[in-house]
């Protein structure tokens, strides 16, 4: 008779679903079953019947199973036991192990902290989803630019006209504004009109006042907390009155939470938007209240039903309604509030911000750290398994398999790796205060919430298995015989291991690389010619009441050796921030953004700017009222042959001026921008003071200034600052961050030094003998300091190739962020691998040395 | 030891194996119940019926011989204990104590 067989398959899944005790009998029946059955019913139904039978014997899948009982308990605290043990023994490898894994998981954490607070801007309204910034694409002969001004009849007007659009609240600061109270005076760098819905449509906190009418009424004001304590003190401030801008008086009707760290709407004081309109409040600020002038921020909170691309597809009409000559050059769209803050780089005369480029970098590096961390756990354990292959091979002798020896290598790497999270976590601890003075956040570790500290526990896991798989695998599969003899298995995991030392490497050289060009393009910014003479001037922003009258003012330092030198302009350099829109004369559509320098006939030469062609502006001449200057940048949008004689319009109906002179670019602003045009225009009504001191007379011109200054505004302390700090100031944010990619670079350098110092320890440790030998045949501490480096050199070599592409194209990224490029020259990569080459040297050789010096006896007599 | 109740099935499955003594292995009572109380059993019910009254004591089980038509497994083959006779008797006595007061039943 033919033996038939049963579905294989299902006496498979026979064998893998029920308990061994009982599987033999089992198997045993249904197969007696299944020939009984072809007989009788044949072997189609057989079959059948076989599946059915496997498939119901499901239902004894826990029959008998504890006579397999495994003491995993036991094993378990042994395999504790042992991680303990081996931990101690080997305290240099632990040591190196815990401290790079503990290295790369703080790292991680705190750059993560930051990231997650960068991430978390402006998400604290309520109605951060449906809230949007009206931005606009300008069309110029330039090109395409975006901006972020809107005129102040935008928002207003879109409430009327769109039924999705529930509230507009617009925004328009003034900086460096001076509060009076009775006596009492104080500077704060930022106030900001708003409408009188402010407190409906964002989220901060009104401790004090009515939010529905604390701004409805013109000149009233919200102090901060902290503007209210340093002008009032314990005083309650509601209904006081104080003096502000435009030396009018407003009433303080509300006290507002200081603004958390994380909005990008910063503010010291609140006033009343009405304030600035015309015919109803005092300061008459026709341009933030018609549609010609485009210079605030309009925020629109929209309904949740509404389609943004819907209403978008609505602005082209609503500008050819209200602006008619201007629609062709406009195109409206919306940005989403919460990606203000990160996404706004692109956006013109936008305040610089961190930008999602910084998010990118650090992000990168905390996962370059992690992963160097990790290779090296597996280089140092897959090493030191060679050494630990008796253990092994007695273990498989008594009977573990080779999932218990895998499970007991995992269980050692998570013993490791929550002891380096530990030792993380204090690291991050200790850091946090450094770090936060540098890139000035104000992280916390109790920032961490439940999302994050899952992911930190999926980290653990997920680094434990990464870092342990590999060399439990290894060791588990190391044959039980060779091992007990003392054949070691030392080719195993070689490859693997010099692999990840050249991924290392490659990471290394680039971290040096681009941590070099880092360093060379801050300097750069800070040396490169700005076009003016920014060093030792003192500057000062008038007080009201000297910007009412400032002759006398400006007459008394004229007679001070000490301050005779000076100029004046009606914005402070550094923060001029006034963009206008300029039409070139007798050409209808040629509109040029620019921004407006309105300054003295001094300026010029006082900054000792180069005027390339024409003349400067001169008081005496009667005609140089409607007289401007312009710079290259502008020369070369207009795109004039002969620009003085030229002539064109600031603003949308503003008089005729013609060009007298072209001065060379100047740069106040951030290197990161390209140089606007600018269009210089005289003033008699300036605000902002630069005064010409030497190193030696500095304190002198201070000193002079504040008796002068206390002459004329006696109610007011004076507040100066020097251009090159200002200049610096601009780039604080960044370089702070900078600094902090360096040292995490740093970081990354050095515990690849300790994972390279590891191995080597445990190369020189297999090679004793082989040095004994070599040294009692004759061989020199150098020629064996060369045996050891050698594979080293090449594997350094290696990674150079690799990583010099990658370092390039990423610094090439990182560049092209800057209007201003430090060269990049081979010079970069000359000294990454310098240096690489040199660390590699310094720590192998320190270990190498050790063993080539010692007595070859002592090697060769171990035995 | 506690005692143990006997269910409907695991009555009838302590009675096939005490019925044929030598020869109870799970085939063997599957195929002993269809034929003779003419009901469906499925293999894998008599297992976990077997290896209960096993667990209970009513059986003890030995490895017996191997057969081809087993694919080279053994079979393994119940009897019956004391404690299980025992049990049967009990739970007959039970019966015929409730049985001998009913006249409808008592009388043949």
């Amino acid at each position: 008779m033919k033996a038939h067989r049963p579905p294989r398959l299902a006496l498979m899944m026979l064998k893998w679903i029920m308990p061994e005790a009982i599987y033999d009998d089992v198997s045993g029946d249904l197969v007696e079953l299944f020939h009984w059955r072809i007989k009788r019913k044949g072997l189609f139904n057989a079959r059948l019947y076989f599946v059915k039978d496997t498939f119901f014997s499901m239902r004894n899948i826990s029959l008998r199973r504890k006579i397999t009982h495994k003491n995993s308990t036991a094993m378990f605290k042994n395999y504790f036991k042992v991680a303990y043990r081996n931990i101690v023994r080997h305290k240099f490898y632990s040591f190196a192990n815990t401290f790079s894994l503990a290295f790369g998981i703080a790292s991680t954490l705190l750059i993560a902290l930051f990231v997650k607070s960068e991430l978390s801007f402006d998400n604290f309204h309520t109605n951060s989803e449906q809230l949007y910034r009206l931005n606009k694409y300008v069309n110029s002969e330039s090109g395409v630019t975006k901006s972020d001004e809107s005129s102040g009849l935008f928002g207003p007007t879109m409430v009327t006209e769109f039924p999705e659009v529930l509230a507009a609240s617009r925004y328009e600061g003034a900086t460096n504004v001076a509060l009076t109270h009775n006596e009492k005076s104080i500077r704060i760098p930022r106030v900001s009109y708003v409408d009188d819905n402010f407190f409906e449509v964002f989220d901060f906190k009104l401790l004090k006042g009515n939010p529905s009418d604390v701004l409805t009424r013109p000149s009233t004001l919200v102090l901060t907390e902290n503007t209210a304590y340093a002008l009032f003190g314990d005083e309650n401030p509601i209904n006081k009155v104080v003096r502000a801008m435009g030396a009018f008086d407003y009433i303080v009707t509300g006290i507002v939470a200081n603004p958390p760290k994380n909005s990008h709407l910063q503010f010291n004081a609140l006033a009343s938007w009405s304030t600035t309109v015309p015919g109803v409040g005092p300061l008459n600020r026709q341009w933030m209240n018609n549609w010609g002038t485009q210079g605030i921020s309009t925020y629109l909170l929209l309904d949740p039903s509404s389609d943004v691309k819907a209403l978008e597809a609505k602005f082209p009409a609503f500008e050819v309604k209200h602006m008619p000559d201007r629609a062709e050059r406009y195109d409206m769209y919306l940005q989403p509030f919460n990606e203000v803050y990160l996404k706004s780089a692109d956006i013109r005369f936008s305040k610089a911000m961190t930008g999602t480029r910084f998010i990118y970098i650090l992000a990168s590096v905390a996962l370059a750290i992690l992963l160097i961390a990790i290779f090296n756990y597996v280089n140092i354990s897959t090493a030191k398994a060679t050494v630990r292959s008796k253990e092994v091979g007695v273990r498989k002798v008594i009977g573990a398999r080779k999932k218990q020896l895998i499970l007991q290598h995992l269980v050692e790497s998570l013993v490791m790796v929550l002891l380096a999270t530990l030792i993380g976590g204090v690291l991050v601890a200790l850091a946090l205060p450094t770090f936060n003075e540098f890139t000035s956040r104000t992280l916390a570790l109790t920032d961490i919430d439940t999302l994050m500290s899952l992911t930190i526990l999926g980290l653990i896991l997920l680094i434990t298995l990464i870092s342990g798989i590999y060399p439990a695998l290894m060791i588990a599969g190391f044959k039980t015989i060779s091992v007990l003899r003392g054949r070691g298995n030392n080719q195993q995991g070689n490859l693997a291991r010099q692999l990840l030392i050249t991924f290392q490497f490659v990471i290394t050289i680039v971290m040096i690389a681009a941590a070099a060009m880092i360093s060379r393009q801050t300097n750069f910014i800070q040396s490169v010619d700005l076009g003016y003479d920014e060093e030792n001037v003192l500057m000062t922003e008038f007080s009201d009441a000297i910007y009412e009258d400032s002759q006398p003012f400006v007459d008394a330092l004229k007679a001070n050796q000490y301050t005779s030198e000076f100029a004046l302009s009606q914005q402070t350099p550094v923060m001029s921030n006034i963009g206008y829109s300029v039409y070139l004369g007798g050409l209808e559509e040629s509109e040029v953004s620019v921004r407006l320098f309105r300054v003295d006939d001094k300026f010029i030469d006082f900054y000792d700017m180069n005027l390339l062609t024409g003349r400067n502006l001169d008081r005496k001449i009667v005609t140089d009222r409607t007289a401007v200057i312009i710079n290259e940048t502008m020369l070369k949008l207009t795109g004039w042959d002969e620009p003085i004689g030229k002539t064109l319009h600031i603003g949308n109906d503003g008089p005729l001026f013609t060009v007298i002179g072209v001065v060379e670019d100047f740069n106040f602003r951030s290197l990161r921008s390209e140089v606007q045009p600018i269009v210089m225009q005289g003033t008699n009504r300036p605000y902002s003071l630069s005064i010409k001191v030497t190193e030696a007379t500095r304190a002198n011109a201070v000193a002079a200034l504040q008796d002068i200054w206390a002459q004329y505004e006696p109610s007011e302390p004076l507040s100066y600052s020097f251009l090159e700090d200002n200049l610096t100031a601009l780039y604080d944010n960044e370089n702070n961050i900078l600094k902090a990619i360096m040292i995490f670079a740093v970081i990354s350098i050095l515990i690849s030094c300790f994972g390279l110092y590891g191995l080597t320890a445990f190369t020189v440790e297999r090679k004793f003998k082989e040095i004994g030998i070599r040294k009692a045949l004759g061989a020199g501490e150098s020629s064996i300091l060369y045996m050891i480096n050698k594979r080293f050199m090449v594997i350094t070599m290696l990674a150079f190739v690799l990583a010099m592409p990658l370092a390039w194209y990423l610094i090439t990224q990182w560049l092209q962020g800057f209007a201003y490029r430090a060269p990049l020259g081979a010079d970069i990569f000359l000294i990454a691998l310098s240096v690489t080459l040199l660390i590699t040297v310094a720590t192998i050789s320190l270990q190498t040395l050790k063993a080539a010096r010692t007595n070859p006896v002592k090697a060769l007599r171990m035995e | 030891m506690k005692r143990h109740n006997l269910g409907e099935f695991e009555e009838l499955v302590l009675l096939v194996v005490a019925a044929n003594p030598g020869n109870a292995y799970a085939v063997s009572v599957k195929l002993e119940i269809e034929e003779k109380a003419n009901r469906r059993v499925n293999i894998s019910a008599v297992h976990t019926t077997l290896y209960r009254l096993e667990d209970k004591g009513f059986l003890v089980s030995e490895i017996g011989g191997a057969t081809n038509t087993r694919g080279g497994k053994s079979k393994r083959l119940f009897t019956v204990t004391a404690y299980g006779f025992k049990s049967l008797k009990e739970v007959d006595a039970l019966r015929n104590t409730f049985r001998s007061l009913i006249p409808q039943l008592s009388q043949q």
